[in-house]
């Protein structure tokens, strides 16, 4: 009788919980692969914008404090460095490939303003008026630049 | 292995709700029409190379104000002139990134729609050297 009863506590059947918890964890694996690496570390502003950006259908022109220009399809392909003249036809050539991409410029908060000014004006030659920064969630940071 | 498994769900769980990033809305105008505004309703924030920001309104001389000063000055701007208001930033070249960034979110936050991004031309740099008004500082490189 009390062998019985110990006995019953370890065969509770895990079988279905382990399978929603693998089948999760697959789904979950298979999502987060698509992160392409960052070609450089970006330290991003801050800001109070809220706006979540899509998945998807993300053209990013990374700017990084030095200046340098990388371009690429978020999440498709790996960014590759540009040469900030270029910036303009590759962005055409992009558009014409996807028209529904989004352009989003991310910027390291150190970043002079010589190469954005460059790129902006890139971007408005190539008939691109409506963009997103990525930013930080604003927390007090600001002073600190 | 099931504690793995749940250690790797929970790890791809919490890395995957964060890599959506916040992103700032930015229209621009289209400049293949020309607009007519008054100048009086035109408010021109100039940063500097040094993170600061003069600002004037028509043709007033401008004003220096820091970066902290620029919320209030955006809201008590928008209180006098109205919906009309129209916010012009122009970032010298030596600024950084972090300066238009900081305008813009202070602009949409003040509630004010219309602005555009002009690059910081040679009147600009005179408009900054007339503000400072004081030992002939170093011209700005453009």
């Amino acid at each position: 009788m009390v062998k019985k009863m110990k006995r019953r506590g370890p065969t509770l059947d895990m079988t279905a919980m382990v399978d929603v918890a693998f089948l999760l964890l697959t789904f979950f694996m298979l999502t987060t692969q698509f992160k392409a690496p960052e070609p450089i570390p970006i330290i991003l502003p801050s800001s109070n914008a809220e706006v979540k950006l899509p998945a998807t259908d993300i053209l990013m022109i990374t700017i990084s404090d030095q200046g340098q220009v990388f371009l690429g399809e978020e999440g498709k392909e790996e960014l590759v460095e540009i040469p900030m003249q270029d910036l303009g036809d590759a962005l055409i050539q992009y558009r014409v490939q996807n028209p529904s991409l989004r352009t989003v410029i991310k910027a390291d908060r150190g970043a002079a303003y010589g190469p954005i000014e460059d790129a902006l004006k890139q971007m408005k030659d190539a008939q691109i008026r409506r963009f997103s920064l990525i930013t930080d969630l604003e927390a007090g940071a600001r002073d600190e630049s | 292995m099931v504690d793995i498994a749940f250690l790797l769900l929970t790890f791809f769980m919490l890395t995957t709700v964060f890599s959506r990033p916040q992103a700032m809305e930015i229209n621009l105008p289209d400049d293949s029409t020309d607009t007519i505004v008054k100048e009086s309703k035109v408010l021109m924030l100039r940063g500097s190379a040094d993170d600061k920001i003069y600002w004037n309104v028509g043709d007033m001389t401008p004003e220096v104000i820091a970066y902290d000063g620029l919320a209030d000055l955006l809201a008590e701007q928008r209180q006098a002139i109205g919906e009309d208001l129209i916010a012009i930033v122009s970032i010298n070249r030596d600024g950084t990134y972090n300066n238009i960034v900081d305008m813009l979110d202070d602009i949409k936050l003040a509630g004010i729609d219309k602005f555009s991004i002009a690059p910081f031309a040679a009147a600009d740099s005179a408009a900054v050297l007339a503000a400072q008004a004081g030992p002939a500082p170093v011209p700005d490189a453009n």
